[in-house]
C-alpha cells in the first residue's frame, strides 16, 4: 500500500542525496515476508520497495513495474493496538488501530480510512466484500476502486486473516488499465502459496 | 423562485440605490461592503502579459478539471451551485465557473480567470443555502477585486521561492496532501499561491464584498459570519478529541483557515449594519428548506467522506451541528460510524446505541441496518443481530458486500 | 507526484555543463520507425516562460504559442522527411477516439512516464529491469491504434525558460524546494523536454527520451528544430546493457 506521497519522499531523500534507498531483487522460490511473519512462493522475480519514514515495521512491498503502477504488500502479525499505517497519537486523521474482534464492516471501513487518510484518495469505493480463504483461515477479501490527485484510476484488493488474535494481510493495488489485471493471476498464487512461519 | 427574484431586485434598490450605506457607514476600519465595485467586468479579458500567462495556465488546468475524475458526478449539484453564483452576481454575468470536486476538506477557491473550485468537504458543512451562498460570495469578491493577480505580482516582488519552500514543507508534513491541488501545482506552483496566501486586507475586503453580495441577494447577511463560528467550533473539537491545543494551522494546509477573531467581528458587525438599514429585515432568507431538498440525495455520501477520516471531533461535531435541525436515520447512523472507527473505551457502547437509534427511523440508511446488525451480534445478541442482517440484505439484495453478510448469518 | 515535475528533477540532475544533454532508453528489440507509418502525437504540452527574480517560471502566453507552432512545425518536417505521417492532436478530443478512454490513456502514461524517469534515470534502479526497458500502455493503446489506424503515439512535453536578472542567489533554494516537493529551478535559462514513443501494435512504450539544454531558444524555428532533432531526430535501436543509450 504505497502511495505517491511517500513516493515523493523517497525522491525527496534521492535528491538530498542524504540516502539513497535501494531496490532490491526478490527472487522466484520461497521466501519470507514482513520479518519472516509468512512465507511465499513467488513464480517471478519482483523488486522489493525500500522501506520509508511511512511504512510500519510488520509491512512489505513488492513491485514489478514501480509502485505508482502496481504493488503488492504484505503485512504480517500485526497485535492489537497497532494500525496498518504508522501515525502519531496527535494526529487529526487516524487509521483505525486494529482489534482482534473486528468484523468484516471493521475490516472493510478500515482499508477504506486508510487509502483515503494516508493514500489520498477522495473517491473511494468499496466493490466486492466476500469470504475466502487465506493462510488457510477463513477471511475476508476486499475490492476496491479510488482515484487520487494524478487522475489515474486504481483499483486494489486485499485479504485479511485474523488467526490468534493477530492481522495478517496481502494486498494488490495497481492502475484500472493494464496493470492490476496483468499482477492478479500472480498475486493470487503468491496468496495461494502463503503459509504462516 | 419568482418571488425569490423580485424581492432581490427590492433589496437592490433599497441597498444601493438609496445609497443608505454609503452615508453613515460606522467611521472605522472595517471595509464598507457598499463601497467595493467591481474591477473587472463582464467579458474581461487581461491584457498584461503576465495575467495573460497565468489566464492561459488556468486554461490548461481548467481543460483537466473538466474531465477530472475528481469531479462531483451530479449534474443537479453542479448546476446548483453554479445558479447560487450566477444569482449572487445578478444581472451581470462576469463568466464565472464553478466546479465541484470531491474532496473532504473544507474549500472553496478562486482562480484568476473566474473557474471557482467548490470541495464536497464545504457542501456537507452548509446548513442553508445562504451560508453556501456566504462562501460562493467570498470567493466572488476575490474574484471581481482581483485579489488573485495582486497576490501574484506582490508574490513576483518578494522573494516567492521562500514562500514556496515554506508551503512545500508545510504540505510535506500533512498526513494527506495529495488532491487536485497537486495538478495545479505541478502547472504552476505561482498560482497556487497566488490563490492560497491572500492579505489579510484582501480577506476582508473579500469579506466586505461577499456581504453585499449576500444582502442584495436577499440572503440573510448574518450566514457568513455563522459559517465561519461553526468552523473554528468544530476544528476546535477536532483538537480536543485529539488533546491537543487549538491552533488555525492545526487543519492541513490546503483547507481554508478562519478568519482571525477581528475579521469575524468585522463580518458580525457589517450584517448588523446591513440588517438594521432594511425596514424589515424579515426580508433575508436563509433557504433551507431548497438546500435541505438539494443536498438529501448527497447527504450519505457527503457525511461519508468526513466519517471515513476518523477524526472524531470533527465528525461528531458536524453530526451535532446538522442535527440541530433534527436528527435523522442517516445522521444516527454516522453517529455510531464515528464511535466505531473512533474506537476508545466506552465506543462499541456508544456507537451500538446510535445504530439502534438510527434504524428507528425509517429514513435509516440500509448501512445502518448492517452495523446495527453487526453491533448486536457483538453484544451478544446474536439473534436480533442477524434479523437486522437479514433485513440489510433484503433492503439491499445487491449490496457489495451481500455474500460476506450471507456468510456471517450461517455462522 | 507527477511526471513534469519528476522531468524537472531528472533534467536538473543531467544539466551540469552549458550544452545540450539527451538520455535515451529503448526496447531492445525497438527499430526507429521508417517508411510508410502514421504517427499521432498526444496532446503535446509545450510551455515557455519567464524566470523571474522570485525564483518562479512565469508562463508566457506569446512565446508559448509561438513556441508550440515552432516544435510541431518541426515535429512535422521531421516525420514527412522520414515517409511518415505525423497527426497532432492538440486535444484529446482531436485524437479520432472516446475522449473518455483516451484521457484515461494518457493519464496512465503519464504514471508510466513518471515511473520510467523514477527507475531508469534517478537511480532508483528495479533490479528485474536491469537489462530491460518493457513498460507498457497494455491493450487499451492497442485499441486506440486498432480503432484510429495509428501505428505509434508520440508523448511529449517541452519547457523553456529565459531568466530575468538576479537569479543566481536563488539557485541554492530552488533545488531544495525541489527535494521537498515543489519544483522551482533556478539554473537560469533551461529547456527541459521529454519524448516517449508507444508502438500501438502491442501497447508496449519502446522509446523514451530526455533532453536537457541551457542553449537554443524554441521560440525561433530554428530553436525548435534543433530541440527536434536534439530529442526525436537520433532514435537508437535498442541495447542490450543496463545503461541507457546516448
Amino acid at each position: 500500500m504505497t502511495t505517491i506521497k511517500a513516493f515523493a519522499r523517497v525522491l525527496t531523500c534521492f535528491t538530498l542525496a542524504a540516502c539513497v534507498p535501494t531496490y532490491t531483487l526478490v527472487s522466484p522460490g520461497r521466501v519470507a515476508v514482513s520479518k519472516g511473519a509468512m512465507v511465499v512462493e513467488p513464480k517471478s522475480a519482483w523488486n522489493r520497495v525500500p522501506n520509508g519514514p511511512q511504512t510500519i515495521p510488520r509491512q512489505e512491498n513488492w513491485t514489478h513495474n514501480g509502485p505508482l503502477l502496481e504493488s503488492i504488500t504484505f503485512i504480517g502479525g500485526l497485535v492489537p493496538g497497532e494500525a496498518i499505517a504508522k501515525q502519531k497519537a496527535k494526529d487529526d486523521r487516524q487509521v483505525p488501530p486494529f482489534r482482534a474482534d473486528m468484523t468484516p464492516q471493521d475490516l472493510v471501513s478500515m482499508i477504506e480510512s486508510y487509502y483515503r487518510i494516508r493514500v489520498g484518495a477522495a473517491v473511494y469505493e468499496t466493490t466486492d466484500v466476500r469470504p475466502v480463504v487465506f493462510l488457510g483461515q477463513p477471511a475476508v477479501q476486499v475490492d476496491f476502486s479510488y482515484v487520487v490527485a494524478d487522475e489515474v484510476k486504481r483499483l486494489g484488493r486485499s485479504k485479511l486473516a485474523i488467526i490468534d488474535g493477530k492481522l495478517f494481510a496481502m494486498s494488490l493495488d495497481g492502475t484500472a488499465l493494464h496493470y492490476f489485471a496483468d499482477a492478479l493471476p500472480e498475486f493470487e498464487e503468491i496468496v495461494a502459496s502463503a503459509a504462516r512461519r | 423562485m419568482a418571488g425569490f427574484l423580485r424581492r432581490r431586485d427590492v433589496l437592490t434598490q433599497g441597498l444601493c440605490g438609496c445609497g443608505l450605506v454609503v452615508a453613515g457607514w460606522p467611521a472605522s476600519a472595517r471595509v464598507n461592503p457598499m463601497s467595493l465595485a467591481p474591477l473587472v467586468h463582464p467579458g474581461y479579458v487581461p491584457a498584461d502579459a503576465d495575467e495573460r500567462g497565468l489566464w492561459q495556465q488556468c486554461e490548461e488546468f481548467e481543460y483537466e478539471l473538466a474531465s477530472s475524475n475528481l469531479l462531483l458526478q451530479d449534474p443537479t449539484v453542479q448546476s446548483y451551485v453554479h445558479a447560487i453564483t450566477n444569482r449572487l452576481l445578478g444581472e451581470r454575468d462576469f463568466g464565472i465557473r464553478t466546479y465541484v470536486v470531491r474532496d473532504a476538506e473544507f474549500n472553496a477557491s478562486m482562480f484568476p480567470n473566474g473557474m471557482m473550485l467548490v470541495h464536497t468537504g464545504l457542501l456537507a458543512r452548509m446548513r442553508n443555502e445562504a451560508q453556501l451562498a456566504a462562501v460562493l460570495g467570498h470567493e466572488c469578491g476575490h474574484y471581481l477585486r482581483r485579489h488573485s493577480l495582486e497576490r501574484h505580482r506582490d508574490l513576483k516582488r518578494k522573494s516567492a521561492a521562500a514562500a514556496i519552500v515554506g508551503l512545500a514543507a508545510a504540505g510535506a508534513t500533512g498526513a494527506t496532501g495529495s488532491n487536485w491541488f497537486d495538478l495545479a501545482n505541478s502547472i504552476n506552483t505561482m498560482l497556487v499561491l497566488s490563490v492560497y496566501t491572500f492579505s489579510r486586507g484582501q480577506e476582508s475586503e473579500a469579506d466586505a464584498y461577499g456581504l453585499k453580495l449576500l444582502a442584495e441577494c436577499g440572503y440573510m447577511p448574518g450566514a457568513a459570519a455563522a459559517v465561519w463560528a461553526q468552523i473554528i467550533a468544530e476544528r476546535k473539537a477536532s483538537a480536543v478529541a485529539r488533546k491537543k491545543r487549538y491552533r488555525d494551522h492545526s487543519a492541513s494546509e490546503y483547507s481554508t483557515h478562519p478568519p482571525s477573531q477581528e475579521r469575524m467581528e468585522d463580518l458580525a458587525a457589517s450584517a448588523d449594519d446591513i440588517a438594521s438599514r432594511v425596514h424589515d429585515s424579515r426580508e433575508f432568507e436563509d433557504r433551507r428548506a431548497e438546500w435541505l431538498a438539494l443536498a438529501a440525495p448527497i447527504r450519505f455520501s457527503l457525511l461519508e467522506e468526513q466519517i471515513k477520516l476518523n477524526d472524531p471531533g470533527a465528525s461528531l461535531y458536524l453530526l451535532e451541528s446538522l442535527a440541530v435541525d433534527g436528527w435523522t436515520g442517516t445522521l444516527r447512523f454516522f453517529e455510531g460510524e464515528a464511535y466505531r472507527l473512533r474506537g476508545g473505551v466506552d465506543d462499541v457502547a456508544r456507537a451500538t446505541a446510535a445504530y439502534l437509534a438510527a434504524v428507528a427511523f425509517t429514513d435509516a440508511p440500509p448501512e445502518a441496518w448492517r452495523a446495527h446488525g453487526y453491533a448486536q451480534i457483538q453484544s451478544g445478541h446474536a439473534d436480533d443481530g442477524r434479523r437486522a442482517l437479514a433485513h440489510y440484505l433484503e433492503l439491499k439484495p445487491d449490496a457489495v458486500d451481500a455474500a460476506m453478510v450471507r456468510f456471517t448469518l450461517v455462522q | 507526484m507527477n511526471t513534469r515535475r519528476i522531468l524537472v528533477v531528472a533534467a536538473a540532475v543531467m544539466s551540469v555543463t552549458a550544452c545540450t544533454t539527451t538520455r535515451q532508453v529503448a526496447d531492445t528489440s525497438f527499430t526507429p520507425p521508417q517508411g510508410d507509418y502514421r504517427l499521432i502525437v498526444m496532446q503535446p504540452d509545450i510551455s515557455v516562460g519567464l524566470l523571474t527574480a522570485g525564483g518562479v517560471v512565469e508562463q508566457r502566453e506569446d512565446w508559448t504559442d509561438q513556441a508550440t507552432a515552432n516544435v510541431l512545425q518541426s515535429l512535422r518536417a521531421m516525420h514527412a522527411a522520414r515517409g511518415g505521417n505525423a497527426m497532432i492532436a492538440a486535444t484529446r478530443e482531436e485524437s479520432g477516439w472516446d475522449v473518455a478512454e483516451v484521457t484515461d490513456l494518457v493519464r496512465l502514461h503519464e504514471a508510466v512516464g513518471a515511473s520510467i524517469t523514477l527507475h531508469k534515470y534517478l537511480g532508483l534502479a528495479l533490479p528485474t529491469k536491469k537489462n530491460r526497458f518493457d513498460w507498457t500502455l497494455g491493450e487499451q493503446a492497442v485499441e486506440f491504434g486498432r480503432a484510429t489506424r495509428f501505428d505509434y503515439a508520440l508523448f511529449l512535453h517541452a519547457q523553456d525558460s529565459f531568466s530575468s536578472a538576479g537569479r543566481v542567489a536563488l539557485q541554492v533554494a530552488g533545488f531544495l524546494s525541489c527535494a521537498v516537493g515543489v519544483c522551482v529551478m533556478a539554473t537560469g535559462g533551461q529547456q527541459s523536454a521529454f519524448a516517449s514513443l508507444v508502438d500501438l501494435k502491442t501497447g508496449q512504450v519502446v522509446w523514451f527520451n530526455t533532453l536537457a539544454s541551457s542553449v537554443g531558444d524554441i521560440r525561433t524555428a530554428e530553436g525548435a528544430d534543433k530541440l527536434v532533432k536534439a530529442l526525436l531526430g537520433d532514435m537508437k535501436p535498442g541495447a542490450p546493457v543496463g545503461k541507457p543509450a546516448g
